[in-house]
């Protein structure tokens, strides 16, 4: 059994890249692998941002939620990346006295966190746009 | 710190803020003192050419982030030698090791971690 970190490098309407990175993530832990982190890097911090569902439409950002409370993998989404792309928690919100606009289930944290998933990783997989 | 990593960057420097944000990355491993490769590839090898100003882009100039290697202990910079030519860039803003495909691949396969960004 082996332990991956995960990047997401795409947003969720520009490209494949998070769910294939979801399925990917999915299917490994079904067949008993670990994934020590989902991390949210470019402008795949988007998947992080809140939104509607429409009718008959996926909602990508509900896909990881459900993700992340079925496995307890952590969702961390790259704090300068997402910043820059206008996604606040409720902290940083307060900083820059401005709105919440990250959903829950996802954590905000720097690159770091990023080096210590795939040092602490057999492999480590990036999910192009 | 053992772990090596390898950052592959085939962006072009100013139509996205990519090859600024794998940078970026780049320089966080570098600080854990983790030993760090990075690779010019593709179109990314265009980040490599000098007096580029991205004044007036609301982009990163390359050449300022890429000066700051050396500061963080990045000595191996890589450009794929076919790349260079297809793109046409001789001269480079840093020093770099031209590196042809069988280099390539050895130097992928000798990382413990490599991000792919483009």
């Amino acid at each position: 059994m082996a332990r991956f970190a995960i990047a997401v490098h795409g947003g969720p309407y520009e490209s494949q890249a998070p769910i294939s990175a979801l399925r990917f993530a999915t299917t490994a832990m079904s067949a008993g692998h670990e994934i020590a982190r989902v991390f949210f890097y470019h402008d795949g911090v988007l998947n992080a941002l809140m939104r509607e569902t429409l009718q008959d439409e996926a909602n990508p950002t509900s896909l990881w939620q459900k993700f992340a409370s079925d496995t307890g993998v952590e969702l961390t989404v790259c704090i300068a990346a997402a910043l820059k792309r206008g996604i606040f928690d409720e902290r940083e919100a307060k900083r820059y006295g401005t709105q919440i606009s990250m959903a829950d289930g996802f954590v905000l944290a720097g690159v770091g966190q990023m080096v210590d998933a795939a040092i602490t990783s057999d492999r480590t997989i990036t999910f192009l746009p | 710190m053992t772990a090596s990593c390898l950052s592959i960057i085939s962006s072009p420097p100013l139509s996205s803020a990519n090859s600024a944000e794998a940078l970026e990355l780049l320089l966080v491993a570098a600080a854990f003192d983790v030993p760090t490769t990075l690779l010019f590839s593709g179109a990314g090898v265009l980040n490599l050419i000098p007096e580029q100003s991205a004044d007036g882009l609301a982009r990163k100039t390359p050449s300022k982030q890429l000066g700051a290697l050396k500061l963080y202990g990045v000595e191996s910079v890589y450009a794929c030698k076919s790349s260079m030519q297809r793109y046409g860039v001789t001269d480079t803003v840093i020093d770099v090791l031209m590196a042809d495909s069988e280099m390539l691949k050895t130097l992928i396969s000798a990382q413990d971690m490599v991000f792919s960004h483009r």
